[in-house]
């Protein structure tokens, strides 16, 4: 499956909008790598990189193709100094608990 | 310890900017190393960025996007895994691609001590703080 420009982010973005409020609950600057193709997805370790994460989710999907997330950060990088967290949400729902229920597959409706 | 040197740029005039450069091997599955010219970057957050060009020559191949901050605003680059010899031990990190040089980041020269004469010719050297910088 190949991906226009811009339509993976745009799967991968609206797939991580499903998990968002509880993983920027509980794993706060964590990486979350997404399948675009797939909907499974990978969350990382405290301080784990991108890339570990990433090799992690294709040892059990080897044609994976990958958006990432920094939780809590606008960018995974930046080339132009250091990254300010996005604010934190206010949360009018209750608080989950730890650790959080989360799907177990982000496939986004046909 | 990773040695390089302090390069200016530009002179008759021109506006004049200096570049600390190290020379680093890097490769793709096959482990075949090629050496890049790298620029010591540490407003870059990442490990490792590569122009498309030597991308295609180390033969990786593109299935992972990520948003990323450049000084143009936020824009999706395509990131790779590569294997980088660091301190003489090979690496897999993730590479950024770009349009420019390639840098070398943070995520790289974390647990290092970076030192730099910042003067054209100038040393620079990059060695680790711990085994772990090594490893």
């Amino acid at each position: 499956m190949e991906f226009k420009k811009g339509e993976a982010a745009a799967i991968g973005k609206a797939m991580y909008e499903k998990i968002r409020d509880d993983v920027e609950e509980h794993y706060w600057g964590h990486m979350v790598i997404i399948d675009v193709k797939s909907g499974d997805y990978e969350i990382g370790g405290a301080g784990e990189d991108d890339w570990t994460v990433t090799t992690r989710l294709r040892e059990r999907r080897p044609d994976a193709y990958t958006w990432g997330e920094l939780v809590g950060y606008p960018v995974t990088a930046s080339f132009v100094g250091p990254i300010d967290p996005l604010p934190r949400r206010r949360k009018e729902r209750k608080k989950s608990s730890y650790p959080p229920t989360l799907p177990c597959n982000l496939a986004l409706e046909e | 310890m990773i040695r390089g040197v302090v390069r200016q740029i530009g002179r008759d005039g021109s506006l004049i900017f200096w570049e600390p450069e190290v020379e680093v091997a890097v490769a793709g599955v096959n482990l075949d190393f090629i050496t890049v010219t790298a620029v010591v970057d540490t407003a870059f957050t990442g490990a490792l960025a590569l122009p498309s060009r030597i991308v295609q020559e180390l033969g990786l191949t593109y299935q992972d996007e990520r948003l990323v901050r450049l000084a143009a605003g936020r824009s999706s680059v395509r990131i790779y895994g590569a294997a980088v010899s660091w301190f003489g031990q090979p690496r897999v990190v993730p590479v950024h691609e770009t349009d420019d040089k390639p840098l070398i980041g943070n995520m790289l020269l974390n647990n290092c001590r970076l030192t730099i004469d910042f003067r054209d010719g100038g040393d620079v050297t990059i060695a680790p703080l711990s085994p772990a910088a090594a490893g």
